[in-house]
């Protein structure tokens, strides 16, 4: 099955606040396969098909995180209405806010250690990361979606920092 | 785990393997999604490594970012091929990725035909002395890749300066976004290594 990317409004666009009469919309739309694939990344990861124990609250809840540690308040504002739409529990998600991962259950607490780790700090991964991953219940799938889903994280970061600067943000 | 013993630490133009942490789906019995996706792969079906292998658990994540990391790197016009993989191989070297670094460092001396741009960025680091524009594109990287929340237009001045548009500078954003992506998987879910890979 393939994404049909043009029924999703763009979501980094969204998060950069870029409308389509701005020249920075131009210059991304001209590397249309960029935008496309991006945008398909995006719904892969949070709006996942078929078996998957790995859940799109805690999806949220690792890109709250993201943000937070990050510092992009366009990240945090994005997880929090969609953790909310979702009817997250508020008191998981304040939580994870404050970084408070000792307050959560087991699994994600398991899964924001190793994304504020290498989110971070990637060379810090070592295999007693996976191993305490497998501990709190994640099988090698959702690993690697797991992976994939901070390693996204950090490229949107990056992309939405260049584009500030691009659009003259001292 | 011999993780310790055999990971390779020290930046190399040599090329590598890659030992994974985690168990890689079984090559012998692929779902359709897995076979679409492969298919795609560098090397194809024929040829599947233990990175695609392990990456083929989450079909529908990997065949966007195949295809996204071959339009950020491979995408006509623009910023020229040889500064990607720059930018790439100074991303690589700030996160400490050798196995991507000892990748794009051989494309880079394929491309340019010459192998002591790479060696100095390897030997001394990020702040090695560089011809200009290879200096603001380095410069750029590395700032990007280390504190993307402290980039601001000032960061952009020097790559204007050196001659580069608007829109190789999306595209230079766009490499380091991407390897920033590409870094933490090989650095998360495995290690480089000499040896053979052993798949679990």
């Amino acid at each position: 099955m393939s994404i049909n990317h043009n029924n999703n409004t763009d979501v980094a666009d969204g998060l950069a606040g870029l409308q389509q009469d701005a020249a920075l919309w131009q210059l991304r739309a001209a590397r249309v396969d960029v935008k496309n694939f991006l945008q398909g990344s995006d719904v892969t990861l949070f709006e996942p098909i078929g078996r998957t124990e790995f859940g799109v609250i805690e999806r949220h809840l690792i890109g709250l995180r993201v943000g937070v540690i990050t510092r992009s308040d366009a990240i945090v504002e994005r997880h929090r209405a969609a953790l909310n739409a979702l009817g997250a529990d508020a008191a998981q998600v304040q939580a994870v806010e404050a970084g408070a991962h000792g307050e959560l259950p087991k699994k994600i607490a398991a899964a924001l250690r190793f994304s504020d780790k290498i989110t971070r700090e990637p060379r810090d991964a070592s295999p007693e990361d996976i191993a305490e991953l497998k501990a709190s219940g994640f099988v090698a799938q959702d690993i690697v979606t797991l992976g994939q889903l901070i390693s996204y994280l950090s490229f949107q970061v990056r992309l939405l920092a260049g584009l500030r600067a691009l659009g003259g943000a001292k | 785990m011999s993780y310790s013993n055999n990971a390779v630490k020290v930046f190399t133009v040599d090329p590598l393997n890659w030992q994974p942490w985690v168990e890689t789906v079984d090559v012998k019995a692929l779902t359709p999604a897995q076979i679409d996706v492969l298919s795609e792969a560098p090397g194809g079906l024929e040829k599947i490594g233990p990175y695609y292998a392990l990456l083929a658990h989450d079909p529908e994540v990997l065949r966007e970012r195949t295809r996204l990391f071959n339009a950020v790197m491979y995408g006509r016009g623009g910023l020229p091929r040889r500064e990607r993989e720059l930018a790439s191989v100074a991303g690589s070297r700030v996160n400490g990725c050798t196995y991507c670094a000892s990748v794009h460092g051989r494309i880079y001396n394929d491309l340019t035909k010459r192998t002591d741009v790479i060696q100095r960025i390897f030997t001394e680091g990020v702040d090695a002395q560089l011809e200009p524009r290879e200096r603001a594109v380095v410069d750029f990287s590395v700032a990007l890749t280390r504190s993307p929340e402290r980039v601001t237009a000032d960061d952009l001045q020097p790559l204007r300066d050196a001659g580069l548009s608007e829109a190789e500078i999306l595209d230079l954003i766009h490499v380091v976004a991407m390897f920033a992506w590409a870094n933490r998987l090989l650095q998360t879910l495995g290690h480089p290594t000499r040896d053979e890979v052993v798949l679990v």
